[in-house]
């Protein structure tokens, strides 16, 4: 019995030294695992700070040249040197966009588009990338597409600023929709920015000629006006205001708007100054034949009747110059509605305005006539036939 | 340590050879101590692994820059110069240094595992990771993942011998370092033991699941600690708004169906010509595939040089036409199957992506401009081709739909990915009945066993060998006295009763055993009693056939019960019936091939 109960013991006593054995064994082993790894960790992590320290200096790199060569208009080399660049900076956002401008600006029209539609796709509400999505479209003729990015670009995000880029975006939207012969939807875009837009006379100027492009006088002259009364002694800004006013036919906005140019920039051997002085006597001219429905009506009809003089000059000069037989038949009946004409005074024609109308008619007509017949006049009858050609404006 | 010492811990270890009177209980003990050294291994294979394959891809990079620049282009002298002295090398060092790092990982780590135990020598761990880096740094036309997987593999084999596993252990460690170093490599923990397990191990095993998980987590893990959680490739926003786009992305499958055909038939055909040369001509080989690839690197498609990632990438952001994604997939498939067809170490993954990425990006780029109504990026179309290849060639339809998963981080796209895969993957099967990797292996003049083939491999079960219910049934209560009269003394003495238990359970006795039964035992002892508690294993018609043969031994004749009604005989299962199902099998197995 103790031969077999010292056994079992013994044997016990094996097992549970076998079994601490591998326990002790096991530690062994897995301590050294553990210290090998930590050697290569060690290892590893240097290693790698090293290396990503120098692929991010590639990065820079390779991205500065890019930018370099795009600044020096040299899309095609800041292509290769952007796309190096992004190799070494996987996902860096303005870089990628760097490689998207230089694709667009190299003429790589689709793969530009491509490449901006993918960025898209990771940021649809940025408005940079819609803006060159938009002159994207353009440039591959879907101008449908264009509007519609134009209008993601206002509304979409934008870094700094933006306000002054949705406005700037906008204008150029104003711009694509004029040249497509949407003048309704510019005009619209046009009074959206003028409505937003600060005292900044020079903004006021652009939107003006925008607005005088759209065929809205009534706007283009409320425009010009803001424009010079934020910047009362920019003569610039006067002389456009005037040079489209008189070419509308607004002659008294013109008259002062080269006025006030004139004033402002002073006496001046410089053409464009002279232009405009001789646009401002023109226009004051202008007001001086024009017959203002406003003057006093003997005032009205005696302007009338120098305007009947200047025409019928005009005509008989033309006529002078025509052989008998060859007289065009336009001039010809000009001529005979003439005899009427010639029996009116102030006084039958301050209380008859359908005469005055009649008579206004005929000196426009005879302008009209006789450029055709006779090509284009000089000094007042130039200026009658252009007050002729915006009789409307002129009238509102 | 001396081999003393490993002698005595073996000793401990593997108990059953020490005939002690505690075999028992260390037995126990060392299967539970197994378990867990084996589980904790897992993660310190996976832990390693990730940091090698980190390592390996600097490497990789590294070598890159310092080879061919940081900005390869067209006609730079290097890219000539760099893979054809590249390939010098590898060859020196592949002939003399180290013979067992040719091709691409795959076949050798299913070599490992089912012909040398597992064993992957150290000095084969080291050459691939220098020859792979060297080769592939340098623009040969291969990747990096197929490596990583032997890399994986290696160090998996090293760390188990040197801990002192069993033999049985040690060959599934392989794959088990195997999905670490591939998990690794892909950022794709999914994709990695899915691989393993359709590729090296053939079919799902408990036993090793749980390891590999762990491995493959440990590792991506580690990767991901390197070089940031971002999935592999920058994927845009997927959308499949209208189900009508599917079409487009089954042209995809199809297109894809056809290019793992042209590449799967040129690596088939001119590898085993290269490799018949003779030595000499064999150690040129490398250099001259190198010269190759930097040719057409340097006439204007440095592109496909190398892995090839940066360009995946760019087609991914829709940065080329398609006419120059074409021609970059027809060029991949050229230069690739130069450079592997070679010998030159590296792997066929990421080349394998890039053919796909390129197709899918074309396809697409072709799509949007002729449908316009297609709302998929050319991002999705070059990420759903990548699946394409990866299902048509490498063969591996399931790996191939988790790894888009995995890499796009986006479940819209997988009614893309399965249609397009399917159909790629099945004119592949069709059009190229062997896979590519079984066809590298035959090259080889290996004999491994083909997984795809495991794969659909049916076991046949009980019910296909079932027979009818026999006659000779007895009720296990009957006394003696009243079997008697149900049994036939004139029958052979090896009929076989089957008696029905009072617990539901069947029990059997031969036609000799049950007269000497009755001849002594008293009459009015119930049949039950004189068989004793012995019972048939319970089996059911669905259970695998093989199920069937441990106890056919101990029972002649099985009684096989129905699941839907407890003891309810459906039929028998002899040895005979067995036997005769699995020649069928075998018979239809050789009409087949």
């Amino acid at each position: 019995m103790s031969e077999i109960s010292e056994r079992f013991t013994a044997d016990t006593a094996s097992l549970a030294a076998t079994r601490r054995k591998l326990m002790v064994w096991d530690a062994f082993a897995f301590l050294s695992l553990t210290l090998v790894l930590l050697v290569l960790l060690a290892v590893t992590l240097l290693l790698f700070r090293s290396f990503t320290s120098h692929r991010a200096e590639l990065g820079r790199r390779w991205s500065s040249r890019g930018q370099a060569a795009l600044t020096q208009g040299k899309p095609e080399q800041a292509i290769g040197a952007l796309r190096t660049a992004l190799e070494y900076a996987p996902g860096d956002r303005s870089y990628e966009l760097l490689l998207a401008q230089s694709l667009a600006e190299a003429g790589h029209t689709e793969e530009a588009w491509n490449y901006f539609e993918s960025l898209w796709e990771t940021e649809p509400g940025n408005g940079w990338i819609n803006l060159q999505l938009a002159r994207l479209a353009l440039r591959r003729r879907r101008p449908d597409d264009a509007v519609n990015l134009y209008r993601a670009a206002i509304y979409g995000t934008w870094e700094g600023d933006g306000s002054v880029r949705r406005r700037a975006v906008r204008l150029e939207l104003t711009e694509v929709l004029l040249q497509q012969g949407h003048k309704e939807a510019a005009r619209a875009e046009l009074l959206v920015i003028a409505g937003n837009a600060d005292n900044d006379p020079t903004l006021e100027l652009t939107l003006a000629a925008l607005m005088a492009r759209t065929g809205d006088g009534t706007e283009t002259l409320r425009l010009y006006n803001r424009a010079m009364q934020l910047a009362p002694h920019d003569a610039t800004i006067a002389a456009a205001a005037g040079r489209w006013a008189f070419d509308a036919g607004y002659y008294a906005t013109a008259a002062k708007a080269l006025q006030q140019a004139s004033e402002t920039a002073g006496r001046s051997h410089d053409p464009a100054a002279n232009a405009v002085m001789a646009l401002e006597a023109n226009a004051e001219r202008m007001l001086a034949l024009y017959p203002d429905e406003k003057l006093p009506p003997p005032q009205r009809a005696e302007r009338l009747l120098q305007l009947r003089s200047i025409g019928h000059a005009r005509l008989t000069a033309c006529l002078a110059t025509q052989t008998g037989a060859e007289t065009p038949t336009d001039l010809t009946l000009l001529n005979a509605t003439w005899t009427t004409m010639q029996r009116q005074t102030v006084h039958t024609l301050q209380d008859n305005p359908a005469a005055q109308q009649a008579m206004l008619q005929l000196v426009f007509d005879t302008e009209r006539i006789t450029q055709r017949v006779c090509g284009a006049p000089a000094g007042d009858d130039a200026l009658l036939l252009t007050m002729a050609q915006h009789r409307q404006t002129v009238e509102e | 340590m001396t081999e003393q010492s490993h002698s005595r811990w073996r000793r401990i270890l593997h108990p059953e050879s020490a005939l002690r009177p505690t075999e028992a209980e260390l037995s126990a003990f060392a299967s539970l101590r197994g378990e867990r050294v084996f589980l904790l291994l897992s993660i310190f294979i996976g832990i390693i692994a990730g940091l090698l394959v980190v390592s390996f891809r600097m490497a990789i990079e590294w070598l890159s820059v310092l080879l061919l620049g940081s900005s390869p282009g067209p006609h730079q002298g290097r890219l000539l110069v760099a893979p054809a002295l590249a390939g010098v090398v590898i060859a020196l060092l592949t002939r003399f240094v180290f013979p067992q790092v040719r091709g691409s990982g795959v076949n050798q780590t299913k070599a490992a595992l089912y012909i040398h135990n597992g064993y992957i020598s150290f000095r084969t761990v080291i050459g691939k990771f220098l020859l792979a880096a060297l080769a592939i740094g340098s623009g040969h036309s291969l990747g990096p993942e197929d490596p990583s997987l032997q890399i994986g593999a290696g160090v998996a084999s090293l760390v188990s011998r040197r801990v002192g596993l069993t033999r049985e252990k040690l060959r599934i460690f392989a794959p088990i370092g195997a999905a670490a170093g591939l998990a690794a490599a892909f950022n794709a923990p999914i994709s990695a033991i899915l691989f393993v397990i359709e590729e090296v191990i053939g079919q799902w095993s408990a036993a090793v699941l749980g390891s590999i998980v762990l491995s493959a987590v440990s590792s991506v893990v580690v990767a991901r600690w390197f070089w940031g959680a971002e999935p592999m490739f920058r994927i845009p926003a997927v959308t499949l708004r209208d189900p009508r786009e599917l079409i487009a992305y089954a042209v995809l499958g199809v297109v894809g169906g056809v290019a793992s055909l042209l590449f799967a038939k040129a690596l088939s055909v001119l590898r085993p010509m290269l490799r018949r040369q003779p030595g000499w001509n064999q150690m040129l080989q490398p250099a001259v595939a190198g010269l190759l690839v930097g040719l057409i690197g340097y006439l204007g498609l440095p592109q496909v040089m190398g892995a090839g990632y940066q360009t995946i990438d760019a087609a991914i952001h829709a940065e080329f036409a398609w006419k120059m994604l074409l021609a970059l997939a027809i060029f991949k498939i050229i230069t690739t199957t130069l450079s592997f067809s070679s010998g030159t170490p590296g792997g066929m993954f990421a080349p394998t992506l890039f053919i796909g990425a390129m197709l899918g990006a074309a396809v697409g780029t072709l799509e949007k401009a002729y449908v316009p109504h297609v709302t998929g990026s050319v991002g999705s179309y070059a990420l759903v081709g990548m699946g394409v290849l990866f299902a048509a060639f490498l063969r591996a339809p399931l790996t191939s739909v988790f790894m888009v998963l995995e890499v796009s981080q986006n479940y819209t796209i997988i009614l893309p990915v399965i249609l397009a895969n399917t159909i790629a993957y099945l004119m592949s099967r069709s059009l190229q009945p062997i896979p590519i990797f079984e066809v590298f292996t035959h090259q080889d003049g290996l004999d491994l066993p083909s997984m795809e083939e495991q794969r659909e491999e049916s076991d046949p079960h009980l019910e296909d060998a079932l027979q009818p219910v026999p006659t000779l049934l007895l009720e296990g209560d009957w006394p003696l006295d009243a079997v008697r009269q149900h049994v036939d003394a004139s029958r052979e003495a090896d009929a076989y009763y089957l008696v029905r238990c009072s617990d539901g359970h069947w029990s059997g006795v031969t036609h000799s055993a049950l007269l000497t039964m009755i001849r002594e035992a008293a009459g009015d002892t119930t049949l039950v009693e004189q068989l004793g508690p012995e019972r048939m294993p319970v089996l059911f018609p669905d259970l695998p056939l093989w199920s069937a043969l441990t106890h056919l031994g101990r029972w002649p004749v099985l009684a096989i019960t129905s699941r839907a009604r407890r003891g309810v005989l459906v039929g028998t299962i002899t040895q005979q019936a067995v036997l005769s199902r699995y020649q069928k099998e075998n018979r239809t197995h050789d009409a087949e091939a």
